[in-house]
């Protein structure tokens, strides 16, 4: 039987409890952090108080994923695999919820995760207008009417061709 | 306590998913917001070696180790090769550039010949590249490819 030392519990803003691997869960660096600062103590309870239970649930799956393939893979054909992996995973999260994601990642500072995800948002945005990308970051647009003109004016060509949605 | 998705999208964040943008995308996507127009250099500092976005054959007798002519074109611009990530070494000029039939992009009149070169461990590869002279950008035409 696995040690209960090896588990810790993650607390979503909801109050939705995942029983993680340490393994797993030393990835997020502010879990580490949190832990370290209470050594000794029985509590291993982690309130992730602004981190909504699917996005929690998404960062374990990677995480989890990482490490299995990792141990799995340890001499050689790693990188090949987690990019498989990456590609999947990817495949199930939805436009919105990426911003949401990168949120979640960069306040728990997992960095593995945050490039994969940075890397995906900007594939998103890859060639889509600017009022797209406005409005998908929810971005005030806080040039004056010439200001943009003159913006535009500079590198004319790369407005053109874009993406209509 | 709010949680994220009732929040703005946070601005530092905006900078990390602006360096995984590509060239064009992080020239137009300086005109999203002030902020992001401060976290996006001007242009990304060219980094060497650098790998060609594509690969090259080489059939061309004429040209044999050119890489690629870079012809005018108005209605499409080249969103898939950044000059500045190469290191020029030679420039010189060319009027009416050798069109390649495989292209299907017309012939530019006029251009300037770019050549750069690659350090690819300890081979040297001679890289030349034509692009044309004019306000508008240009578009690539891969044309032939020697390593010696």
């Amino acid at each position: 039987m696995a040690s209960t030392d090896d588990k810790v519990i993650l607390k979503s803003s909801e109050g939705e409890c995942f029983e993680v691997d340490m393994a797993v869960a030393s990835h997020l660096q502010i879990v580490k952090s949190v832990l370290e600062d209470c050594e000794g103590s029985s509590d291993k309870v982690v309130s992730l108080f602004i981190v909504e239970a699917k996005y929690v649930a998404m960062i374990i799956e990677y995480y989890k994923n990482y490490v299995e393939l990792k141990e799995k893979h340890e001499e050689g054909g790693f990188e090949e695999k987690l990019k498989e992996f990456e590609k999947q995973f990817l495949e199930q999260i939805d436009k919105k919820e990426l911003k949401g994601l990168v949120m979640a990642v960069n306040y728990l500072n997992a960095p593995a995760l945050f490039d994969v995800v940075c890397t995906a948002i900007a594939k998103h945005i890859e060639n889509k207008s600017v009022e797209y990308v406005r409005e998908y970051f929810g971005i005030v647009n806080d040039f004056t009417a010439e200001e943009e003109a003159q913006i535009r004016e500079e590198h004319r060509w790369a407005y053109d061709g874009v993406n209509d949605d | 306590m709010s949680t994220f998705s009732r929040r703005g999208f946070p601005k530092d964040l905006l900078a990390s998913i602006a360096n995984c943008l590509n060239f064009v995308d992080s020239l137009r996507f300086r005109g999203v917001c002030k902020s992001w127009r401060s976290s996006i250099n001007r242009y990304k500092t060219p980094t060497f070696p650098r790998k060609l976005p594509f690969s090259i054959s080489s059939d061309d007798p004429v040209f044999p180790n050119w890489v690629m002519h870079i012809g005018y074109s108005p209605k499409t611009v080249s969103k898939d090769l950044n000059l500045l990530d190469y290191r020029a070494i030679e420039i010189a000029t060319a009027y009416i550039i050798r069109f390649n039939n495989r292209s299907r992009f017309p012939p530019p009149r006029m251009g300037v010949l770019v050549h750069v070169r690659e350090d690819k461990g300890d081979k040297l590869i001679k890289l030349n590249i034509a692009i044309t002279v004019g306000s508008h950008v240009i578009e690539v035409i891969v044309d032939g490819f020697e390593a010696k």
